[in-house]
């Protein structure tokens, strides 16, 4: 089911209906019921694989608190459960096609195995999720849950089950053993960011989505139109997600329940390290806190330091799609954050310097950075990466300049909003708690929230997509 | 507590339960409904409707609407043997204009064609333009993909209502009926009327289509470098057309065939197709549908469809026999390849002329 669908509203106005006439474990049993429903929509079967991760995970988990001293092997038969059903669904052809390639350039045509499957939606969200607890409790940071009710709506919780946040057990699951409470104040906050999250998906970033696939369109794009369409890629891609991030964020409050930060204005990033910082925050930290820390972290030499960045952003690459884009987009991002880290180092003066000219200089590098490697996430076929990336600016004829200059400015006027959003967050969002209930602040959601239903109306795209997410 | 840097709003606070906070987002809510019910109540007239000036349609009174006068007096003066109405399908593989399949032919043909174009402005050309206009061509063929012709749920998001409300007449019960019928049917019969419910209430297309135009005269104005607008539609046109596409860009391929169902007969009926043939027989001629072959395997030469497909295009060749109407279905003739192809369903440029003989033949033998 897809948030920016009739389906969907009427999904949601039916769960929230009964759900606040509920008792405790009322509400979960109606929320792991309504998570189920949600994820089995379209493919049923999509259900088999999502509840057969939360039994292993489960039950594994509970064995580690009563037979903890074979702790590490039930760590690992989780680990081998969860990550055997993302290398078959999402890496079985990745995998093989390129066995393939490299048996037959040693002169052996093997038949290629088949495995017709689609690869679930969201299946690299839950799972990251579940592992997470996995080894939270293998780490003692947290307990194994007694009540397989509770965990079992914690992995099929369904505003973030497609596309997150990945959400901690310490942060989410906590909450499911609390009481809640319905708040007005929140419940108008919480439909105000849907409304906003629905503009994100449907004005901007479906909009932008027409032009980047325009752009990449082209047999013989020039300089301009590749990076015109990067641009519009950029602006489609955070609109997209952070859409569905607001969206599930805002249904969730809804439903008493606060879902992690996962967007700080990616696009005030000053270097690679603050871009992530402020991208897909819930995943940065996962890879952090389980693969990049437990490999060495920051300890150790330049050299080891350089190989767990790089070994931690391929692996992100990877999990980000099985193809070769992705592994060299996560290859792009490590060497810039171990080449950024030297430069820190190094020469402190040309990443470290105060002042609002070093400021935007060091902001235009990093947005810069930032869409080449926007561009090897879009193009998904290696030869036309390579030859979009050897355009040339002095081989472009005028008109194709124009046609660039019109996509660009087209994406400064669509991407407005998120630049106002960026500019109204210190004075405004991050003191929200104090404004809320004042007069001066319910008239300003108000103004706000007229004006995002009658963008939402009149400049929505006619053709909308599945959010980019959705895919991996 | 986290900071909300990525929302618009903060984070959740105490519960507070007075009534205020109740009123209040019970006025929020109003508030949000009603704006674009009072403001875009009223549809923009269609004179403020900017007239696009690389035109791009045929016989347009804009880039997107049809002059629906000016062609009907066209054909009256052509008196043309045979009438084509289709999409880029069509233009791709026979011309924009008619004058090679005529030379070819020694007979008269006459398109109206529209990129991006489906079953719903095909009838009300058939109906207001062709039938409208008195003559009696020998037959109006079609050019169609897979179930596309019948499925109840193809047809109502793709095309422009512009182009649309420039072919309607002042009564359209069917299409209306149809309309809604499929709007229904593309979700469960719960959200189908929820669904139609506020389409009725929140649909505003009018608006849609002026403001996306003002964004983009904007954008021209801004970054397209001193030069008109004119000049840079024509320049965008001419950029993004068929030819520079690549071979891997499925254009206009259907996003899920996985929608083929095993009802023929009900979505059939319900579809907009029994009325076509009946305005076809009013007019004395005959619809003949071109069921075109997708971009085929390199190896099989035949397109990747699912089994059901075949049974529905027999089914359909069936239907339309006993009403007097053809199929001709091209999808598993292995004379046209691969290489034949720009993309999903379009035939490249250069093999156009090669196409319009092999249509030819077909049409032959029937109409000799």
């Amino acid at each position: 089911m897809i948030f920016q669908s009739i389906d969907y509203l009427v999904f949601f106005v039916a769960v929230f209906a009964i759900y606040w006439r509920l008792p405790h474990k009322g509400q979960h049993a109606l929320l792991l019921i309504a998570g189920y429903i949600f994820y089995g929509y379209v493919h049923p079967w999509y259900c088999i694989l999502l509840g057969a991760t939360t039994l292993v995970d489960f039950t594994f988990t509970r064995l580690m608190e009563d037979r903890p001293a074979r702790k590490r092997l039930w760590l690992i038969c989780i680990l081998v459960s969860n990550f055997s059903i993302l290398a078959a669904f999402k890496y079985f052809d990745f995998f093989t096609d390129n066995v393939l390639a490299v048996l037959h350039l040693i002169g052996w045509d093997a038949p290629r195995p088949v495995f017709e499957m689609l690869l679930p939606a969201g299946v690299s969200f839950y799972t990251f999720q579940s592992c997470a607890y996995a080894l939270d409790v293998y780490r003692g940071q947290t307990w194994a849950r007694r009540s397989l009710l509770d965990y079992a709506v914690y992995v099929s919780f369904f505003p973030q089950l497609v596309a997150g946040p990945i959400e901690r057990a310490g942060h989410l699951l906590s909450q499911f053993e609390k009481p809640r409470r319905f708040d007005w104040s929140v419940a108008r906050d919480a439909l105000f960011l849907i409304l906003w999250g629905l503009v994100k998906k449907r004005v901007i970033a479906d909009t932008a989505a027409v032009f980047c696939n325009k752009a990449f369109s082209l047999s013989d794009s020039t300089f301009p139109i590749v990076w015109a369409g990067v641009l519009c890629f950029c602006v489609q891609i955070y609109a997209d997600f952070s859409a569905y991030t607001d969206i599930a964020r805002g249904s969730a409050r809804l439903l008493g329940f606060d879902l992690c930060q996962n967007f700080n204005h990616p696009w005030l990033a000053q270097s690679p390290a603050d871009f992530w910082r402020r991208w897909h925050m819930s995943l940065s930290s996962w890879f952090r806190d389980y693969v990049f820390i437990p490999l060495g972290g920051s300890r150790g030499t330049e050299l080891r330091v350089a190989r767990n960045l790089m070994l931690t952003f391929l692996l992100s690459g990877l999990w980000h799609g099985a193809g070769w884009n992705f592994v060299i987009w996560g290859g792009w991002w490590g060497a810039l954050l171990v080449l950024w880290r030297w430069l820190d180092k190094w020469v402190p003066g040309l990443t470290q310097g105060a002042g609002a000219g070093r400021a935007v200089l060091r902001w235009g590098v990093t947005m810069i950075l930032v869409n080449i490697g926007w561009l090897m996430f879009r193009e998904q076929s290696f030869p036309d990466l390579v030859r979009q990336m050897l355009t040339s600016p002095f081989a472009a004829p005028l008109d194709d300049w124009r046609i660039g200059g019109f996509f660009a400015a087209l994406m400064l006027i669509y991407s407005l909003p998120l630049w106002i959003h960026a500019a109204l967050q210190k004075p405004l969002l991050d003191q929200w708690d104090r404004w809320r209930d004042t007069r001066a602040g319910f008239a300003l959601q108000l103004a706000g929230g007229a004006v995002l239903s009658l963008a939402f109306f009149s400049l929505s795209s006619r053709v909308t997509s599945d959010f980019i997410y959705f895919q991996f | 507590m986290s900071t909300t840097a990525d929302t618009i709003t903060g984070p959740p606070v105490q519960p507070t339960t007075d009534k205020r906070s109740a009123a209040r987002l019970l006025i929020w809510c109003v508030v949000c409904l009603a704006t674009p019910l009072l403001l875009l109540r009223e549809s923009p007239s269609p004179e403020e409707v900017p007239v696009a000036e690389a035109g791009g349609g045929r016989r347009s009174a804009s880039a997107d609407s049809l002059d629906v006068r000016a062609v009907i007096e066209e054909l009256r003066q052509a008196k043309p043997d045979y009438i084509g109405i289709g999409n880029s399908m069509m233009f791709t593989r026979l011309g924009k204009k008619p004058d090679e399949i005529s030379a070819l032919t020694g007979r008269k043909f006459f398109l109206i064609t529209k990129g991006g174009t489906d079953t719903p402005a095909w009838y009300l050309t058939l109906k207001n333009v062709v039938a409208a206009s008195g003559v009696r061509p020998k037959a109006v063929f079609l050019f169609i993909r897979d179930n596309e012709l019948t499925t109840p749920y193809f047809g109502n998001d793709k095309e422009s209502p512009v182009y649309l409300q420039s072919l309607r007449g002042e009564h359209e019960p069917e299409l209306d009926s149809y309309m809604m019928k499929s709007r229904s049917e593309s979700g469960s019969a719960m959200t189908g009327k929820v669904s139609r419910w506020l389409d009725e209430l929140y649909s505003f297309p009018g608006w849609q289509e002026r403001m996306s135009r003002h964004m983009m005269d904007t954008a021209m104005d801004v970054g397209g470098f001193g030069a008109t607008k004119k000049a840079q539609r024509f320049a965008l046109s001419a950029r993004f057309g068929l030819d520079h596409l690549r071979g891997d860009v499925p254009a206009d391929m259907a996003d899920d065939l996985n929608l083929m169902t095993s009802s023929y007969k009900e979505t059939t009926e319900s579809s907009l197709l029994p009325e076509m043939m009946r305005v076809a027989k009013e007019c004395g001629t005959r619809l003949l549908f071109f069921r075109v072959k997708r971009r085929p395997d390199a190896k099989t030469h035949l397109p990747e469809e699912p089994e059901a497909m075949r049974d529905y295009a027999d089914f359909l060749k069936g239907w339309l026999a006993e009403r007097e109407g053809i199929f001709f279905d091209e999808t598993y003739d292995e004379s046209i390849r691969l290489t034949d192809y720009l993309d999903g369903d379009h035939i490249r440029p250069e093999r156009q002329e090669w196409y319009r003989d092999y249509f030819w033949k077909r049409m032959k033998g029937v109409f000799p």
